[in-house]
């Protein structure tokens, strides 16, 4: 069953032999069977026909080039040749497709020969066909062939952490550094035209890169040199042109605004698209990825960062109890949480061992931000933690004067637990990590995520869920008799379970604010996340609200009504059903979050 | 490297293993730059194996096996263009629902894995107790047109000639059979008369039915080369993509195309906008055609057609001689309760124009399936190969003379066609059916009909690449076929162009090519000798090349398939003697080859010897055709009324086709490959006007049933105004339009007419 030897290990020119041949076998039916399936096995194409096809190739080619060795150009050549620039960009200038649609005839091999000339894995492309049409009125429909836009402004680079992204100042073209990626899939929410994919087998993205490799030698990009009607075509745009006549380049109904990245892709066609035009998807939606590491990074870290911030507010005014003890395990919880957080962060790359690289994208990319304020916020949450340990560990084993060297010394690190410096920078580096969250987010063009009310949202979610918290480690030192609930603490503690309802009225006020673009005109982003509410994502979201309403609400306040006892394990079970429900309710949250957050996207993308 | 630049090299990594592997290496053998792991050390050109197109695929082999392929920049067909399927082509070979073992069904129903050798007794030892029992009228076969046409002739001779069986059909009956009666009758002979370089250097190209953009996007590659700025006509009801690209579009109502080519030859008639003399000497019955359109005028023709007289009056216009018109026509015709009719009224209007044998002209039909023309010119079924009739007792002697069997074993008239031998089945006649690489349990018309009929059936054997195909899910027995791409044989495309398909990738376990599996079941059932001198596809070749000696598609003067692979396909006619099939009349019917040179001397006007190839050839130049009078026949009748009109309770016109370029049929193969899948849309949809849409409360996307008297179908809607108010459409591809299509047949080529139906829509209830 072994596959015949290969041709190239025979002589040019020499005719391969004839198999024995089955021409007159005369066995019984099994050995011919036997015979049969042998023979299915033998691949002859190359043997019987290839040989002569590649020597006329070779030979041709040697006659061309007038040398064996020198390089012959490719046989489509010709086909291409008026499709590419004649000249290299000049300064000022970049490469671009171009798009001829009254040229487009919807064929989609463009998008199969990308997948096959440059060898991408199974279900990967890096082109895509959509198409626009006119409902009402007269009939018009035209398909659309994107790629990477090759922008101006690229997105995909501006947010990317790791500077896994380039503009090439010569040919302008946005080329990928694979192996630079560290697969947090930023680019992927960056970009409005859903250009970079994510590979899963390997943890990385990659995309278009116009073919670079082939531009440089001549030879056009795949998607040029396999349309059969030859409607894209390499051309060289002015950047300044660009820069002042992006609408006309983005002269495509259905397209992303083109303010945000600038694209350089040029879309020409004679006919004049009347005003109803719009993508033929335009009213399909379906749920988004959910990124659950995200779900889980952002509600463990805005919970820790809450936390966090009423503890040190609370510790600072007086109003918490300055208790080592109960210094030491607050602290301890909020560090946890905070690592807890940024662990479950590094589960989302898909490389996470290169996840040291994150801060280089510092300057532009909010997602470095984020990774070096949660860096910075876990670094002084576990000093604070250790601090506040060893303050407790010193306190309990007496005034430093008697004692020996090393517990001095645990006496003078533990004095930086009660400080107030670590207590305020503590706070802010927790306000700031929670701020750099809204900002990737707000950083994006993601209509239901581009708005103040990200900010609001992670804010309010921090607070709601950190108060809890703060609740629940209140219940539990008076529960376990350490430290009694009484005057100040007391009051407090009713002023939290108070503030739990209006936190979670105004929360689900936010995220409900959506459902009124249900009744939008035409199929905006946000009536497609409002439509996914209330269709596909329903159930989640009723369970969401639910959460939130039991555990912000239906609790506090059944809590306030049965009057606070003081004493105790039922306000422990309070405030930790409490704390959990709400919880769970952030999660379902950032799942809608993510899942109903519908990107704009080219026709058909 | 020093410790910085290793540090550098961590923090920002511009190359390494990942960006190797998406490295490009020129490619030799004419190759641009390909993926460097992908690198051939050797390529090998084909024929691609889905549509009539038949373009040309140039295989990057890899230690002997395909690894990659790229459109073939050389080949005549496609000059280095391929659509979406040819791209993907090796991809639904690596499936792993593929067939790899015989399957039979066992007695708790379940299709388990058994032996070659005990499958091939199966088969054998029911198909002749069913003999025994009850005759050889009691088994069938039902083929394809996806299969090279030297197992489509082993597949007709081992049935008919060796195991004695009288019906077979094959699902070319649902694409071409309509074209084939149409030509033949008109022209003598079935004979596209035209090849792809018309497309370059017609005038005015008017597609009736027809949807190239997506149908056949390679053909549309050549009206888009063609540098005449030509007007381009598209009759569809339907706004299709080709209709938007084109200059003018007739959207008619349906299934009134026949009264808008009569309305037609009456106005060029009757304005005298027709070639007398081309009349006169090329063809027969114009006095009489002339008379039948005379009823047609252009008012009442406007209104049953919906287009309006000025519109009508327009279309004529362009169709005035002086200009090169070529009229191509697919499956919007074909599929038709009066196809065949249709057909010729566009055959009519090329002859009355004398817009044939002439560069950028012709009556053009574009075939559907890869082999469709093999099937049709060789597959014993509708008639004797080389295109000859069970009737002709001629015929019958050639064929017995050169196949070396008894002239009494051969029938003496056609066997039953494909809705023909299903009513067979249903009445209880037909006891047993073999089907071949085709799934009729998505593509019949009526397809509940086709499943009914199959649960009466003793035995049921499926040979397909598959083992889960709607059809094969419903076998007793599975037998596993290699597929293109797995083995050899010669296919014939749209322009007469014979290609080849070649072995480049092993089978999956125990699949066989269907040749194998042909000579397997001839050995088992005791008839090896009717398949003798073919124990290779290129002998069968021979043998076939042999049969064609004489007739119009004669391709005599092919040595072999290096000769095909060398000059790119050879379209026929390509006779080894030139004058014997010669566009003209037909030769003394030859008993045997030798005669044929008899023919040639008769004809002294004609240079002896191999014509030359030609990259592309055209039918008819010189005028004449393939009737015994050399001349092109006008044939019409009366329109008949739509099957099924339109009712109160099923007030919409269905109609089907195609939606995207990468779907193909039934979507067997087309539905493996990931890439494919991302371009068309996997939901099945149905596309309804806006009017109708917001009277019935749809929103495009929603969910909603289509009934028709037959059956009912799910689908989304796509709102669209492509169809016109009381039409939907819904693509073939989807299983369930099948559910719906109303079983009419045309009564002159039995092609079913699956492009109008009446159903009913609604939105589903939640």
């Amino acid at each position: 069953m072994k596959p015949d030897p290969l041709p190239s290990s025979q002589p040019p020119g020499f005719p391969a032999p004839a198999r024995p041949s089955l021409a007159r076998f005369m066995g019984d039916g099994p050995s011919l069977i036997e015979a049969y399936l042998e023979d299915q096995q033998n691949l002859t194409a190359v043997e019987r026909f290839s040989q002569a096809h590649d020597r006329m190739h070779d030979l041709n080619g040697a006659a061309l080039a007038g040398g064996a060795t020198a390089a012959r150009s490719p046989s489509l050549e010709s086909h291409y040749k008026d499709l590419l620039p004649l000249e290299k960009p000049r300064p000022g200038q970049q490469y671009a497709f171009e798009v001829d649609l009254d040229r487009c005839s919807g064929c989609k091999a463009c998008v199969t020969a990308c997948h096959n000339l440059n060898g991408l894995d199974t279900d990967e492309t890096w082109r895509s066909v959509g198409l626009i049409h006119n409902v009402i009125g007269k009939p018009l429909q035209q398909t659309v062939t994107t790629a990477c836009q090759h922008c101006l402004e690229p997105a995909c680079s501006h947010g990317c952490p790791v500077k896994a992204y380039e503009k090439d100042p010569i040919t302008g073209i946005v080329k990928h550094l694979d192996d630079q990626c560290i697969g947090c899939e930023y680019c992927i929410l960056k970009c409005p035209y859903d250009v970079p994919q994510y590979h899963h087998g390997k943890g990385i993205v990659r995309k278009c890169d116009m073919c670079v490799g082939r531009l440089e030698v001549g030879e056009a990009p795949a998607c040029v040199q396999a349309c059969p009607t030859k409607a894209i075509r390499i051309t060289l745009v002015d950047q300044a042109e660009v820069r002042k006549n992006f609408a006309e380049y983005a002269a495509l109904p259905g397209a992303p605004d083109p303010a945000y990245t600038l694209p350089t892709t040029r879309y020409k066609t004679v006919r004049k698209f009347p005003e109803g035009m719009e993508a033929a998807d335009a009213y399909k939606v379906k749920k988004e990825k959910a990124h659950y590491p995200l779900i889980f990074m952002l509600t463990l870290s805005q919970m820790a960062a809450g936390f966090i911030v009423a503890l040190e507010a609370g510790s600072l005014t007086g109003l918490l109890p300055m208790d080592p003890l109960f210094q030491a395990v607050s602290h301890v919880l909020g560090a946890a949480l905070m690592q807890l957080a940024i662990a479950i962060s590094v589960m989302h790359l898909g490389r996470p061992l290169y996840a040291f690289r994150a801060m280089l994208g510092f300057r532009r990319s909010w997602l470095s931000r984020e990774i070096v304020a949660f860096g910075l916020m876990g670094g002084l949450g576990a000093l604070a933690a250790a601090a506040t340990v060893l303050s407790a560990v010193a306190a309990h084993i007496g005034p430093a004067s008697s004692l020996a060297p090393w517990s001095r010394a645990i006496a003078l690190w533990g004095a930086y637990g009660s400080s107030p410096w670590l207590r305020v920078v503590l706070a802010f580096s927790a306000l700031l990590a929670v701020h750099c969250s809204g900002m990737v987010y707000r950083d994006t063009p993601r209509a239901m995520w581009a708005t103040r009310l990200t900010a609001g949202k992670f804010f309010l979610s921090g607070a709601l869920t950190g108060l809890a918290g703060i609740l629940l480690v209140i219940a539990g030192f008076d529960a376990s008799g350490a430290i009694p609930l009484t005057g100040t603490l007391h009051h407090l503690a009713r002023a939290l379970i108070l503030a739990l309802p209006l936190g979670i009225i105004a929360k689900l006020g936010c995220e409900a604010g959506i459902h009124r673009h249900l009744d939008d005109q035409e199929a905006n982003p946000l009536k497609k996340a409002a439509m996914l509410l209330r269709g596909e994502l329903r159930l989640q979201n009723i369970w969401r609200f639910n959460a939130g309403f039991a555990g912000g609400f239906l609790l506090p306040v059944l809590w306030l009504y049965h009057g606070y006892t003081g004493t105790g394990s039922f306000d422990v079970i309070f405030a930790a059903l409490a704390a959990t429900l709400l919880l769970a309710g952030e999660c379902l949250e950032r799942y809608l979050f993510f899942a109903a957050c519908v990107p704009p996207r080219m026709p058909g993308a | 490297m020093d410790f910085k630049d290793k540090f550098s090299d961590l923090m920002r990594q511009r190359e390494g293993r990942l960006t190797h592997e998406m490295v490009l290496t020129p490619g030799r053998f004419g190759l641009g730059k390909t993926p460097d792991r992908l690198q051939p050390d050797s390529t090998t050109s084909m024929v691609c194996g889905f549509c009539s197109t038949g373009c040309g695929l140039k295989i990057h082999m890899k230690d002997g096996k395909a690894v990659n392929l790229t459109p073939d920049p050389d080949y005549p067909v496609n000059l280095g263009m391929a659509c979406p399927k040819g791209w993907e082509a090796l991809t639904p070979l690596k499936a792993d629902n593929r067939a790899i073992m015989p399957m039979v069904r066992d007695e708790d129903g379940k299709l388990v894995p058994v032996e070659w050798d005990a499958a091939l007794r199966l088969f054998t030892d029911k198909i002749k107790a069913t003999i025994a029992k009850y005759g050889k009228e009691s088994v069938a076969f039902l083929s394809t047109g996806q299969i090279p046409m030297e197992e489509l002739f082993m597949l007709g001779v081992l049935t008919k000639f060796g195991m004695g069986l009288l019906h077979g059909d094959a699902n070319t009956r649902q694409c071409m059979a309509t074209s084939h009666v149409a030509y033949k009758q008109s022209f003598g002979f079935d004979a596209p008369p035209f090849s792809y370089k018309d497309y370059e250097e017609s005038d005015v190209l008017v597609f009736f039915g027809a949807n190239p953009c997506i149908a056949h996007p390679i053909m549309w590659e050549r009206v888009m080369m063609n540098p005449r700025k030509p007007e381009i006509i598209v009759v569809d009801p339907r706004q299709t993509e080709t209709a938007l690209a084109a200059t003018k579009h007739y959207p008619l109502l349906p299934k009134s195309d026949l009264p808008l080519l009569y309305g037609l030859a009456h106005i060029l008639i009757r304005e005298g906008w027709i070639d007398k003399a081309y009349i006169e000497a090329n063809t027969t019955g114009f006095a009489e055609f002339a008379e039948h359109v005379k009823t047609f005028g252009p008012a009442a023709v406007g209104a049953i057609t919906g287009l309006g007289e000025a519109r009508l009056m327009e279309f004529a216009r362009s169709l005035k001689p002086g200009k090169r018109v070529s009229l191509w026509w697919t499956m919007g015709v074909n599929q038709s309760h009066e196809g065949v009719r249709t057909a010729q009224a566009i055959i009519n209007l090329a002859l009355m124009t004398g817009n044939i044998g002439k560069p950028g002209t012709g009556a053009n039909s574009i075939t559907g399936q890869v082999n469709a023309m093999g099937s049709r010119l060789f597959s014993n079924t509708s008639g004797l190969p080389g295109g000859r009739n069970f009737q002709d007792a001629l015929h019958r002697q050639e064929v017995a003379n050169i196949l070396g069997i008894d002239v009494e074993d051969i029938q003496r008239k056609p066997g039953l066609a494909y809705d023909q031998i299903l009513t067979g089945v249903k009445e209880g006649r037909i006891k047993a059916l073999w089907i071949i690489a085709t799934n009729p349990a998505h593509s019949w018309v009526d397809q509940e009909e086709f499943r009914r009929a199959a649960q009466k059936l003793d035995l049921l054997v499926v040979q397909d690449m598959y083992h889960d195909t709607d059809t094969a899910r419903l076998a007793h027995l599975i037998l596993p076929s290699a597929c293109w791409g797995e083995k050899e044989g010669v296919v014939i495309n749209s322009e007469r162009r014979l290609g080849l398909f070649k072995k480049v990738s092993p089978a999956p376990g125990q699949a066989l090519a269907d040749f194998y599996i042909f000579k397997l079941i001839a050995k088992y059932w005791g008839c090896e000798s009717v398949l003798k001198d073919m124990d290779t596809p290129e002998q069968t070749f021979q043998v076939m090349s042999k049969l064609s000696v004489g007739r119009p598609c004669d391709f005599s003067g092919i040595r072999d398939y290096k000769m095909i692979d060398e000059e790119g396909g050879i379209q026929w006619p390509y006779p080894a003697v030139a004058s014997a099939v010669a566009p003209g009349p037909m030769p003394a019917l030859a008993p045997d080859a030798s005669a044929v040179s008899t023919a040639s001397k008769a004809n002294p006007a004609l240079p002896a010897g191999p014509a030359p190839i030609g990259k592309e050839r055209r039918l008819f130049e010189n005028g004449r055709f393939y009737h015994p009078d050399g001349k092109a026949k006008f044939q019409f009748g009366p329109p008949q009324p739509i099957p099924e009109p339109v009712t109160p309770e099923f007030p919409f016109a269905l109609l089907t086709g195609r939606s995207s370029s990468a779907q193909w049929h039934t979507n067997t193969r087309t539905g493996k490959s990931a890439v494919l899948r991302k371009l068309y849309a996997v939901d099945s949809y149905v596309e309804i006007h806006p009017d109708d849409a917001s009277r019935l409360k749809i929103a495009s996307g929603d969910w909603v049933i289509v009934k028709s008297l037959r059956g009912q179908a799910r689908a989304r809607a796509a709102v669209a105004s492509t169809v016109q108010p009381g039409q939907l459409f819904m693509p073939m591809h989807d299983v369930e339009v099948n559910r719906l299509t109303f079983p009419s047949f045309d009564t002159h080529s039995r092609q079913p007419s699956y492009k109008h139906c009446a159903v009913r829509i609604e939105r589903e209830q939640a």
